[in-house]
């Protein structure tokens, strides 16, 4: 059976085993999700992406043999590098751009590009500069909520790496895409945004 | 995800080169560890498995060999001299029994002779 096909599971336990393509299989499965998760919770400040990024997969490659596996391993992954990178914040390594609110239910205002009249329609590529933009000033958490669901991790999953109950999870998604849509609105009707 | 924006730019991006190079280098490192482990687990249990028959085959062969030490004797072998009876002729027998019968005659008049001289008579 060619590794690609393998489960999480299997490749874990080849790994435990010594079986390096087994760990090159699982890295490959997860890796663009992790540095797209990380690129966007960390905006503005690649080495420090880079940083929490390697710094994940080291930890992953040294606990792997004991972890034990319950079909949860992308859980566990994007919850010891959200952990890793709080660490960083709270021995006062700012993340780039974001704002660090661990405690806030709304979203601050947002402020767009200054060289955007009201007058102009925004193109694709515009309106996802602004949203990237404003998804890096929510609240950490939802940012968090709002970035995973982005890699399409499930609801369960959030709740786990968060580690809090699924309706906190949820109720921090309502209120970071109320905040975006808010944004959405108002940028693609051409008002300026305060 | 129905009802959810999904942003192209917010999803999976590409990471660079050598950070993959860095990662797999030390997985490797460490699946290189993780072999030598069970290697030396595997050694240790057959080489404790081979001690163990080891040692259960020195004892039986204890057991088997030293039968003293065991609580068995076995019957003394026959001295040369007995076994030669055995194939004495029929002559040769009946010479030993005259003898054999002397004997004991001139021994109950010797035994008779020291019971008399100990009454006092």
């Amino acid at each position: 059976m060619p590794e690609t096909e393998l489960s999480d599971s299997e490749l874990i336990k080849a790994f435990g085993e010594g079986d390096h393509a087994a760990f090159e299989t699982l890295y490959h499965r997860y890796r663009r999700q992790l540095y797209g998760f990380l690129s966007n919770l960390i905006p503005g400040n690649p080495a420090e992406v880079d940083e929490v990024f390697e710094e994940t997969w080291l930890r992953v490659i040294d606990k792997l043999p004991k972890y034990r596996d319950d079909g949860k391993f992308s859980a566990w992954l994007f919850r010891v590098s959200r952990n890793l990178f709080i660490d960083r914040v709270r021995r006062n390594r700012p993340p780039g751009n974001g704002v660090l609110n661990l405690d806030a239910e709304e979203a601050p205002e947002i402020a767009g590009p200054a060289s955007m009249s009201p007058e102009r329609e925004l193109d694709s590529a515009d309106l996802e500069r602004v949203i990237a933009d404003a998804v890096g000033k929510l609240p950490q958490e939802q940012r968090e909520v709002f970035l995973l669901r982005q890699q399409e991790l499930p609801f369960r999953d959030i709740a786990a790496i968060q580690q809090c109950s699924i309706n906190t999870v949820l109720g921090r998604m309502q209120y970071a895409i109320k905040s975006l849509r808010k944004l959405i609105r108002a940028v693609d009707h051409g008002g300026i945004i305060k | 995800m129905k009802n959810e924006m999904r942003f192209q730019t917010l999803i999976a991006r590409d990471v660079p080169v050598e950070l993959d190079r860095r990662i797999l280098a030390a997985a490797s490192k460490r699946a290189a560890e993780l072999r030598f482990r069970h290697a030396r687990r595997r050694w240790f249990w057959a080489g404790s498995a081979t001690a163990a028959a080891a040692a259960i085959l020195v004892i039986a062969g204890a057991v088997l060999l030293l039968p003293e030490m065991a609580g068995n004797t076995r019957p003394p072998a026959p001295r040369a001299d007995l076994l030669a009876l055995s194939d004495w002729t029929s002559v040769e027998q009946e010479n030993y029994n005259l003898s054999f019968e002397l004997y004991s005659g001139r021994q109950a008049v010797s035994e008779l002779a020291e019971a008399g001289s100990l009454k006092g008579f």
